[in-house]
């Protein structure tokens, strides 16, 4: 872990506002002074038993009783965060899945009830502009595509298609 | 400050081992917070994998704008301190200015530093003052003295005035060393 140095923190400490009173003001001096020293492993002062306490303080504060950490709790959090991601990652897909199916079904469904209008108009022009035959053969035709492409596309929405590699896991 | 910046990078590439390594450099700190704001040896486990996975989630929003130190102080002290409002546990106690000055005016001499620490019963005693601090005060000792972080990046951790921090230590400080005083005294 970084440290800051004594400079870096004293610098800070005078940014923070002072005291208005001087005592507490001199007190907070104490204070500080019995940190830099502890921190330091300077002598004690014999004479200010003052000091001293606050440097007992300081000890105290800087070797607290406190539960240690657990054994391999980064190793833990990190697998923890890890299977969160790709749940949440999961639940998306899921969700996106349920989206474009709804609207797939919303789209033919839409046609379906509607076909009344523009099925019989579309038929009826259709012979003029095809060529010969392709009434017969034509609808094999677009039968094929819609099977090879539609079934992509659904593996692939689906997530059938990762294991035919490619994609990393 | 660029070590901090490779970290989150390597992070957010989910390059593997990355966020554990940054749970790893930070932890301490984490624990640190959460276990001096809430005590419980349980929850404190439970908050700190709650805040990093916070961290894992929020990285992206993280802008470089202060430190990642800060930055992942800040979430655990929030993670911790919605945890004791949520069970209406005050975080902090608000002490008169009689009640900081008074510890001013009493001294005794002849302090011996080396036989106080010697003598469990006085850190033992010095200790459970600590422990019976209130939440914010006993977090802003520890960040202070034990994560040595400045009182400017406390402030961006707590979102706590920087007046206000230098005070909250100033007043627990005093109290503790006027106890500390009394409790020599009894051995004396």
């Amino acid at each position: 872990m970084n440290r800051k140095t004594f400079d870096d923190k004293n610098a800070n400490d005078r940014a923070a506002p002072g005291f208005d009173d001087p005592r507490m003001e001199r007190e907070w001096q104490l204070q500080e002074r019995a940190q830099r020293e502890e921190r330091a492993g300077a002598p004690m002062a014999a004479d200010d038993p003052r000091l001293a306490q606050y440097r007992l303080l300081t000890r105290a504060l800087r070797a607290p009783v406190m539960e240690p950490i657990p054994f391999g709790f980064a190793e833990q959090v990190a697998r923890r965060a890890q299977a969160v991601a790709t749940g949440n990652d999961r639940v998306e897909r899921y969700l996106q899945q349920l989206l474009l199916g709804a609207l797939v079904v919303a789209g033919v469904w839409f046609a379906w009830s509607s076909s009344a209008g523009w099925l019989p108009a579309m038929l009826q022009g259709l012979p003029q502009g095809l060529p010969q035959g392709a009434l017969s053969w034509g609808p094999v035709v677009i039968a094929c595509c819609a099977l090879t492409w539609g079934w992509d596309g659904v593996a692939r929405v689906v997530g059938l298609d990762r294991g035919r590699g490619g994609h990393a896991a | 400050m660029n070590d901090d910046r490779s970290l989150v990078a390597a992070v957010l590439a989910q390059t593997p081992g990355a966020f554990e390594r940054l749970v790893r450099e930070y932890q301490g700190l984490c624990w640190h917070i959460i276990q001096r704001m809430v005590r419980h040896p349980d929850d404190t486990r439970e908050l700190c994998q709650e805040a990093f996975l916070r961290v894992h989630q929020c990285l992206h929003q993280y802008r470089h704008e202060s430190a990642l130190k800060s930055w992942i102080g800040q979430v655990a002290y929030s993670v911790a301190k919605r945890h004791l409002e949520r069970k209406r546990i005050p975080i902090v106690e608000v002490a008169d200015d009689e009640d900081a000055l008074s510890p001013l005016d009493m001294v005794s001499d002849g302090f011996d530093l080396e036989a106080a620490c010697a003598d469990e019963e006085v850190a033992a005693g010095l200790h459970a003052e600590i422990e019976a601090l209130p939440p914010l005060q006993r977090t802003l000792l520890t960040l202070y003295h034990l994560e040595e972080v400045p009182i400017g990046e406390i402030a961006a951790m707590t979102g706590l005035a920087e007046g206000t921090i230098k005070s909250h230590l100033f007043r627990t400080r005093a109290r503790l060393r006027q106890r500390l005083e009394a409790r020599l005294g009894e051995f004396a």
